[in-house]
């Protein structure tokens, strides 16, 4: 982790007072366990060049960012890419010119602008190389990089790429520097620096004068602040996306509205996620057990907590966040009211598909057996081209989802009803598909 | 008149006072007939709840009497209660008890009957009928006159309950007058001795042809009179269901009744025996099932020898099935060995006997019925906790295994399968192919496949579970298995193609070497200091680790784990290994070199199982590769190299030290990527990719661990040389301190041309054999460069070195232990075609093991 600042310029030495360091000496102090080293290798009359780095403590490697029992424990470039620990560390050494507090007789230069050349990196980013020169060229700079040599036997599966960013632009040291404290967190693949109020500070504090007119400000916005709570302060919320979150309450709506119709007194939904359907169904009157059924412990400890919350309303039957997978059998779900499975089979490979519904269908043998799943067909309205989940195993049409439910009820012991969920077109039907099984002798006339 | 008294369960004494019960009782004592605390007396027990034995019930004064009264019913209250939990207390443990008592009241004997029905064991009944004038005299000198009026009611009392007496539900009613009737104890009739060994078979179904193969596969010899005795003095217990189905039914009827006349042979009770007992009574039922055959049988019997010969011989026949018990219990030395029953039982009916009993011993418990009527039975092995063994048949599986102190020797004779026996006390197995005679469409070993592929119940798992395997139980907690079954629930491929997870391994001990962290010496050592000289020592391949099971044809595949797909490949922790288009080149490449070295012929096998390396390293591990390892290195190098280079021009400070440094620096970055640069190349052409086996594990019919490392080895370039997508692993057999020398010289080799190391093993898979520690199947020895991709590009460094050295290796050993006797285990039980459940038991214990936060660079 390293920053290399130049200029070749009248009153270049002026920077040594901005940076309030003697250019007959270097300068090295330990931050956090580390060695942070300034020096110049040129400071005169004309032309002043810096570098300040870290010289990582090689026990460091032995201390990880990422799980104490992760394979990849010293293998990380945590100490290596210029990050918020490269900043929080270089922080002291660069406070003078950081914030402009210098001394007095020095002050006028703090917004004195220098044509500087920085080399600074390595920049580990999952951003296009496009978007980065866009970041640099927006604020005047002209921008250079120096990439590793090439793998190509790698590339080809890369998640982010790695490289030095050498950047030319007339500016104040002061401004310059603001600049970085902001983009190089933006830039950072795995940025995992502490959020909080203060960070919104800091963004003001240092965007102040470049950031509302950077034509990407929304942009770094939400990668410097991550949090979605902490981004609303900045720009306001919008929706979007090719499924609107409106289409997973109506799937919730339609089947507590079936749930109530069929006059269930016990569900068992299964991949219930962190819970929101359960909780949904909770309110619904005549039900009094739900089970939200999930294989993801972390998954189900988020449902858990969001059935204590429910704890003590009215009119509320509290689900129970329960351990179970669809892959193996559990007696108990045996006799049940309503087994929903809410746009889960699309996410299990098709040929494991009888096997569940065989367990379902002929062993659990619940009276009513809801499912939904995406209608490919609709997708034409989207406009895509792909599935609408890169999780998504199949998407079907509704003559495949209805012949293969036909499939399913091999001893035909139940009456099969089908449905669309979300916005009806003439052509491809709705959104989401449905189906609902039900045992025949619970079968109404 | 003989009076045989049971070896277990009530004899109820019924008689006025003074009517001899006690005094005949102690005489049978005094006999050795009975002893003492096998009877359970009022008297007694009034005593000991009430400090007396006699409480007069008259008095002058009214008020009194009604207190006497009161006070006698109390006593009389909890004596009875005090006789009724010894009685019950007796008979849980399956043990004689006989009621002292007057017993004249209905409900008192009811009372009785129904806490011995409720323990399935025998209510005899003792009538003791004396004089009134008898009585009377006898009281007359008692300490403790019961007085007239008292006897006299109890006389009268016996009179009026005499009818009901006679048609109460005994199991036997003795009448005693003299006390000087001969009197027996009958010892258990579910009791049989083990003698000089036992051959159980399973069910003949009238095979004839097969079971008297076997019996001379086991050694019986055909005498002059027709019958087979066993040099030895073996006898043959057969579990039933000799008839039915097959040809030659009323031959096998007709075999077991003279060698059950002649003390050679036993039979227990059994679905089609009880079924064609009934019907040779008389009784109207419906014959189905084959007992249909056993009809035609007689019928031809009757055209040939006439209908009288025909009812001699139809009541010998039921006379044979009737007597046959529910079940034996073998014992030696008068302990319980195993217990031989039909279809199953409860460990709480072994040695009783009822209705209920019986009909459980012969169909085994109901839980439901099936959609096309038939009864759904359950599955009664799962409750069995005693020690001791339980052979049954009835249900047909393939293979005969004793899973959980159970074992099912009914291998479906009469549908193709095979003809069973099991000798006791050896546990030894002896089989004969049989004939389908029954062309069944529905072929309970056909079912059974289909039902062994049922998704594996979770709730007996969820909180933990002990699984058990040849080497021991192994212990799983609660916690992992949650973390496994959340992967196998999202990650893996279906849970019946999984068969076989890989076990961790060990490093060995760290170096005493100052700048080494890992070296062969402590390996190799490891092994020679446990006696173990035989080693090998295999290269190791820089590649991601596979699993291979391959199937003849996609019916076989289809047969063995419900999918066509012929070839599986999977990674380490049961995931799909390739995908997509990759996938079905190469699962077409394999299947191809597998066929092309012959072993599906050769080994008359449907499957072969694989464990090998799937070389390169970014076939699999590609993007973990490019993320991590070559984005540290690169931005590692860019670092150094710039740092060092802007230093070089500095001049107004020096600052060469700190050059120096960034130039050391960069030197390990450059180390670091050449550490795995060896083991990456372009597989955009999918000839680059290859696959190094290196344990041929099973094949159908075998575990393959009894073969050495170095059989092995030989397999692995047989696939070579059978196709190109196989390359040989490397090795070395070596012994001695010259083999040590050796292969620490071929590893310096090794590593110094790039490579990552080589695995340490004992020669023979099974060498904790020599020894009585656990030993580590092998042990992997890492080369120095290599390891700067597990600790970091600076490991190097002393005092990084030293941190690193700290590990400690106990608890990786352990799990490399438990994890190879888990995936040994889950492969036999695979090969012994159990059911998924039992199969994914092993590889969920394996992955719940592996999700132990142990250290992952071990």
């Amino acid at each position: 982790m390293h920053l290399r600042i130049r200029t070749a310029s009248p009153h270049a030495n002026v920077l040594t007072h901005l940076f309030a360091k003697h250019p007959g000496r270097r300068h090295e102090r330990r931050e956090k366990e580390q060695s942070v080293r300034f020096t110049y290798l040129k400071a005169d009359e004309n032309q002043v060049d810096a570098l300040i780095y870290v010289e990582t403590d090689p026990m460091s490697w032995t201390k990880s960012s990422n799980g104490p029992m992760d394979i990849t424990h010293y293998i990380h470039d945590r100490n290596i890419v210029t990050n918020t620990v490269f900043l929080s560390l270089i922080r002291t050494t660069l406070g003078t010119a950081l914030n402009g507090k210098v001394k007095e007789e020095w002050t006028e230069w703090v917004e004195y602008k220098f044509p500087f050349t920085i080399t600074v990196g390595p920049v580990a980013t999952a951003m296009p190389i496009t978007t980065v020169s866009q970041l640099f060229e927006s604020l005047g700079y002209t921008v250079t990089y120096t990439h590793p040599p090439e793998e190509t036997v790698l590339t080809e599966v890369a998640r982010k790429s790695v490289f030095l960013l050498t950047l030319e632009g007339t500016v104040s040291l002061k401004e310059l520097l603001s600049q970085l404290w902001i983009l190089l967190p933006v830039l950072d693949a795995d940025s995992h620096h502490f959020l909080d109020n203060d960070q919104i500070e800091k963004l003001k504090r240092y965007g102040a004068g470049w950031l509302d007119t950077h034509p990407l400000r929304d942009e770094i916005v939400r990668k410097y602040l991550k949090f979605p709570g902490l981004i609303e302060q900045f720009i306001p919320k919008r929706s979007g996306g090719d499924e609107s979150p409106r289409l997973n309450d109506a799937r919730y709506d339609w089947i507590a509205e079936q749930i109530d119709a069929l006059r269930v007194r016990s569900v068992v939904d299964f991949g219930a996620g962190e819970g929101k359907l359960a909780e949904r169904l909770a309110f619904v009157p005549g039900v009094e057990q739900i089970w939200a059924v999930e294989p993801s412990a972390r998954a189900l400890k988020k449902a858990q907590k969001r059935f204590e919350a429910l704890t003590n309303r009215i009119g509320c039957s509290v689900p129970e966040a329960t351990w179970g997978s669809l892959f193996y059998y559990d007696a108990q779900w045996k006799d049940k009211g309503a087994i929903v499975l809410c746009e889960v089979i699309e996410h299990i490979e098709e040929e494991r598909l009888p096997s569940i519904f065989n367990t379902i269908l002929h062993d659990y043998f619940p009276k009513q057996l809801i499912l939904t799943t995406p209608n490919r067909e609709y997708n034409t309205v989207y406009g895509l081209e792909t599935s609408r989940h890169t999780d998504h195993r199949f998407e079907w049409t509704r003559s495949e989802f209805q012949n293969w439910c036909e499939q399913m009820n091999l001893h035909t012991i139940y009456t099969l009803t089908f449905y669309g969920i979300g916005e009806h077109h003439s052509d491809f039907g709705s959104p989401t598909q449905a189906a609902i099984f039900t045992r025949k002798e619970w079968t109404r006339a | 008149m003989t009076i045989q008294l049971p070896n277990a369960g009530i004899v109820l004494c019924i008689g006025p006072s003074n009517s001899g019960k006690s005094t005949v009782l102690k005489q049978w004592v005094a006999n050795r007939i009975i002893s003492q605390d096998e009877i359970i007396s009022s008297d007694q027990c009034r005593l000991q709840v009430s400090g007396t034995l006699f409480t007069p019930t008259t008095h002058a004064d009214v008020q009194k009497q009604a207190y006497l009264r009161e006070e006698y019913a109390q006593i009389s209250e909890q004596a009875f209660h005090l006789m009724k939990t010894l009685a019950e207390a007796r008979l849980k443990l399956g043990k004689l008890v006989i009621i002292d008592a007057t017993n004249l009241a209905t409900l008192d004997r009811e009372r009785y009957r129904k806490l011995a029905s409720r323990y399935h064991l025998p209510f005899y009944g003792l009538l003791f009928n004396v004089s009134e004038s008898e009585l009377l005299t006898r009281d007359a000198q008692r300490e403790h006159a019961r007085g007239k009026r008292r006897v006299q009611s109890q006389v009268r009392q016996l009179k009026s309950e005499m009818r009901k007496i006679e048609r109460e539900e005994f199991d036997a009613l003795y009448i005693v007058e003299s006390g000087r009737e001969e009197v027996t104890r009958t010892s258990s009739p579910f009791t049989l001795p083990l003698g000089d060994g036992l051959d159980v078979i399973g069910d003949i179904h009238g095979c004839m042809d097969e079971w008297l193969e076997l019996l001379v596969k086991l050694g019986y010899q055909q005498g002059k009179d027709g019958l087979y005795r066993h040099p030895e003095g073996r006898k043959i217990l057969s579990l039933g269901d000799i008839m039915s189905r097959g040809p030659k039914s009323l031959e096998a009827m007709l075999f077991f009744e003279a060698h059950i006349q002649a003390g050679l042979a036993y039979m227990i009770d059994s679905n089609h025996g009880w079924k064609i007992a009934r019907w040779l009574d008389g009784r109207k039922v419906t014959l189905a099932h084959g007992d249909e055959n056993v009809e035609e049988e007689f019928m031809a019997y009757e055209n040939q020898y006439g209908k009288e010969k025909t009812s001699v011989l139809k009541a010998r026949m039921k006379k044979m099935l009737l007597d046959a018990p529910s079940h034996y219990v073998i014992e030696e030395e008068g302990i319980p060995l195993a217990v031989a029953v039909h279809a199953g039982i409860r460990d709480t009916f072994i040695g009783r006997h009822s209705e209920r009993i019986a009909d459980f011993c012969r169909y085994g418990p109901v839980v439901g019925v099936e959609q096309n009527g038939k009864p759904k039975r359950g599955d009664w092995t799962i409750d069995h906790i005693l020690p001791v063994l339980v052979v049954w048949g009835h249900d047909p599986r393939p293979v005969p295994v004793e899973i959980q102190r159970t074992i099912n020797i009914d291998q479906g004779a009469v549908f193709g399968g095979k003809l069973t026996a099991l000798r006791l006390p050896s546990k030894e197995i002896v089989q004969v192919e049989a004939i389908d005679y029954a062309k069944s469409t529905i072929n309970p070993l056909e079912e059974w496949f289909e039902k062994r592929l049922k998704p594996p119940a979770i709730q007996k798992w969820l909180g933990g579970f002990t699984a058990k395997t040849e080497r021991g139980a192994i212990r799983i907690a609660g916690q992992q298995v949650k973390t496994a079954l959340d992967h196998f629930s999202h990650a893996t491929l279906p849970l019946e193609q999984l068969v076989y997870l890989p076990p961790t391994m060990s490093p060995p001990p760290v170096s005493a070497l100052p700048d080494y962290l890992e070296h062969p010496d402590e390996a190799i050592a490891y092994y020679q200091d446990l006696g173990i000289d035989r080693l090998i020592v295999q290269k190791k391949h820089m590649g991601s680790r596979a699993v291979i099971l391959v199937f003849r044809s996609q019916e076989a595949a289809l047969k063995w784990t419900g999918y066509a797909d012929t070839v599986i490949t999977t990674s380490r922790t049961g995931r799909d290994f390739f995908d997509g288009d990759l996938k079905m080149k190469m699962h077409e490449r394999i299947h191809d070199a597998v066929v092309t070295a012959g072993y599906f012929e050769e080994l008359e096998t449907e499957w072969i199982l694989l464990d090998s390396e799937i070389l390169p390293w970014n076939v699999k591990a590609g993007e973990l590769i490019a993320s991590e390892y070559a984005h540290v290195a690169n931005a590692a190098i860019l670092d150094r190299a710039s740092i060092a280079t802007t230093l070089s021009e500095a001049a107004t400070v020096d600052v060469n030290d700190w050059q120096q440094e960034a130039e050391k620096g960069l030197r390990d970055a450059e180390a670091f990527r050449n550490a795995y640069a060896p083991y990456i190349w372009s597989v955009q052409n999918d000839d680059a990719i290859q696959i190094a086996v290196f344990h041929v594990l099973a094949h159908q019919h075998e575990l393959l661990t009894s073969k050495p490392h170095s059989w092995h080895m030989e397999q692995s370039q047989r696939l070579a040389d059978a196709s190109e997508l196989f390359v040989a692993t490397e090795f070395r057999l070596i012994s001695g301190e010259q083999g040590k020398q050796d292969a620490i010289q071929w590893w310096h080799e090794l590593t110094d041309a790039g490579g990552e190391g080589f695995v340490v093993k004992p020669l023979d898979w099974d060498a904790s054999s020599s020894t009585d520690r656990p030993v580590q199947p092998a042990m992997k020895v890492r080369g120095r460069e290599y390891l700067r991709l597990i600790y970091g590009m600076n490991y190097l460094e002393p005092e990084v070195l030293a941190h690193v050295k700290k590990r400690g290796l106990k608890k990786k050993q352990q799990m490399a232990l438990d994890e190879y006797a888990l995936g040994l285990e889950g492969i036999q039980r695979f090969i012994h075609q159990e059911s998924v459940e039992r199969i994914h038991e092993c590889v969920l214990a394996v992955m719940a093991i592996e999700s132990d936060p142990a250290d992952p660079r071990l």
